[in-house]
């Protein structure tokens, strides 16, 4: 415990993201696996035997629905952990994991699209598969709107906590209310579980990516806590730093 | 039932009694519940005879067009109960009189149920009588769908409602984050309406059945348990 009650200090959460690892290493690290993602991607695996180039977006679709997910286990615990411990770290947590999430789970709906519209020449089907995620996406824009609409109410981070808490439920009732449905029903691929992956680039090629995209969610997860940290700390600098009405009372009183 | 077991369901048999008697207090807003869903339903039907719809395609619409009524009504029904909670300081009352948190979220629930259960079948009975579909057997089957969907859309709508009632923009709010939360219920409702209305029975070891009652446990559980963490 007393580890997390150190995490929480507002002075160590800074002192964190200002230390070298999370200034030079990190971001070097993401721009390099990042990089050799994209090359492997489009110099080194050959065309898929049917798609041909259009499946390459694969890799892009698959990597960003996985950071999704990590950044949906990020906004559950943030929002267990702040409603058990009620810090302002662990809902600056949720926040940033749920705005992070928000992009990459746009990534997966955008992408999906573009790849359905060549498999399926529509760009949208009401699948089980695609529908939980558009549901997923929907509960994230939801949650950002909350905090934009309850940005004055006292008990926002609360309100904020439960609402992250359901989205994240949500995930694995849908998913695995998919898995029930038989393969007929379901129209997305399942490229994986179907063993499709037969070329080894291929799957070095997607390891690489799902670990590219959710390093680089935790680092876009950790640039968005420093910035809301930052900001808590300067509210509550000035909050405290202006007269407090007692005291402009007894000033004007004394005049 | 030990004496404490007995305890707790007399506080909240009273406190449902008393949400009942705060909503009967306000004979508009019940009436207005009503009138939404009926207007809901003339609106669905004028849309579909301007476009010649014959009666048998009406027919197989027809579960879709019900769960739509209702999950509109389910909204302003759960936003009318929020709303006269925050109007006469009832929530307040109960959390300054010390009333357990659990017990007072089980009543909420409960009233709330049965709200959404009377609107629900009224929707059902309106869309029949306007839409001119045949109810026949399935009607016992289509009770115990509003049942389950009541329950389900209450176990989270309650504290999704009482979230948004203190917040700008509530009208907005509550269905932004209620819809999304609730969508796999009222899927499940059409699907197996569906099967109802067409066959007369409830497909109660499918696929969607189950998701209903996982759905009621798993949200009516995070809901119930966390009312006093969050809404307090």
């Amino acid at each position: 415990m007393s580890l997390i009650s150190s995490l929480e200090n507002p002075r160590s959460a800074i002192n964190l993201f200002s230390s070298r690892f999370f200034l030079y290493v990190l971001p070097v690290v993401v721009f390099v696996l990042v990089s050799t993602t994209i090359v492997l991607v489009f110099a080194v695996v050959p065309d898929e035997r049917v798609m041909g180039a259009v499946q390459r977006i694969f890799y892009f679709h698959v990597g960003a629905a996985m950071a999704t997910y990590l950044c949906v286990g990020v906004l559950l615990f943030g929002s267990i952990f702040y409603l058990v411990r009620r810090q302002v770290l662990w809902d600056s947590l949720a926040e940033a994991a749920a705005s992070v999430g928000l992009v990459f789970s746009s990534i997966v709906l955008a992408t999906g699209m573009i790849w359905g519209h060549s498999a399926w020449n529509v760009w949208w089907r009401w699948e089980p598969r695609l529908v939980s995620f558009l549901l997923l996406w929907l509960l994230l824009v939801s949650y950002q709107l909350l905090r934009i609409f309850a940005v004055d109410h006292p008990q926002k981070r609360s309100f904020a906590a439960l609402v992250g808490i359901l989205a994240a439920l949500h995930v694995p009732i849908v998913v695995y209310s998919v898995k029930l449905l038989t393969a007929t029903e379901q129209l997305h691929p399942q490229v994986v579980a179907n063993q499709g992956l037969k070329d080894p680039s291929y799957v070095y090629t997607l390891v690489l990516a799902i670990l590219a995209t959710c390093i680089l969610s935790v680092w876009m997860m950790g640039v968005r806590l420093q910035n809301l940290v930052l900001q808590h700390s300067l509210v509550n600098h000035w909050r405290s730093s202006q007269p407090k009405v007692d005291d402009v009372a007894k000033v004007v009183g004394e005049r | 039932m030990n004496e404490k077991q007995m305890k707790i369901s007399r506080i909240c048999w009273l406190l449902c009694c008393k949400d009942f008697r705060s909503l009967m207090r306000a004979p508009g807003q019940v009436g207005g519940l009503v009138v939404f869903v009926l207007i809901l339903v003339v609106l669905m039907s004028l849309s579909l005879r301007q476009l010649g719809i014959r009666q048998e395609e009406i027919n197989r619409l027809a579960p879709s067009l019900i769960w739509v009524v209702n999950a509109f009504s389910a909204i302003l029904a759960l936003q009318s109960l929020a709303i006269i909670d925050e109007e006469d300081r009832g929530l307040l009352g109960l959390f300054l009189g010390g009333a357990p948190m659990g017990v007072v979220a089980t009543a909420k629930w409960l009233t709330a149920v049965t709200v959404l259960l009377a609107l629900q079948l009224a929707g059902v009975l309106f869309s029949a009588l306007l839409l001119n579909f045949p109810l026949g057997v399935g009607f016992i089957a289509l009770i115990e769908i509003s049942i389950l969907v009541s329950a389900a859309v209450s176990g989270v709508g309650v504290v999704v409602a009482a979230i948004a009632v203190g917040i700008r923009g509530r009208e907005m709010i509550l269905p932004i984050l209620l819809f999304p939360l609730s969508f796999p219920i009222f899927a499940g409702a059409v699907f197996l309406s569906s099967e109802a209305l067409q066959h007369g029975m409830l497909l109660r070891g499918s696929f969607w059945y189950t998701l209903l009652l996982s759905v009621i446990g798993v949200f009516g559980a995070v809901c119930i348990a966390g009312f006093e963490r969050i809404i307090r």
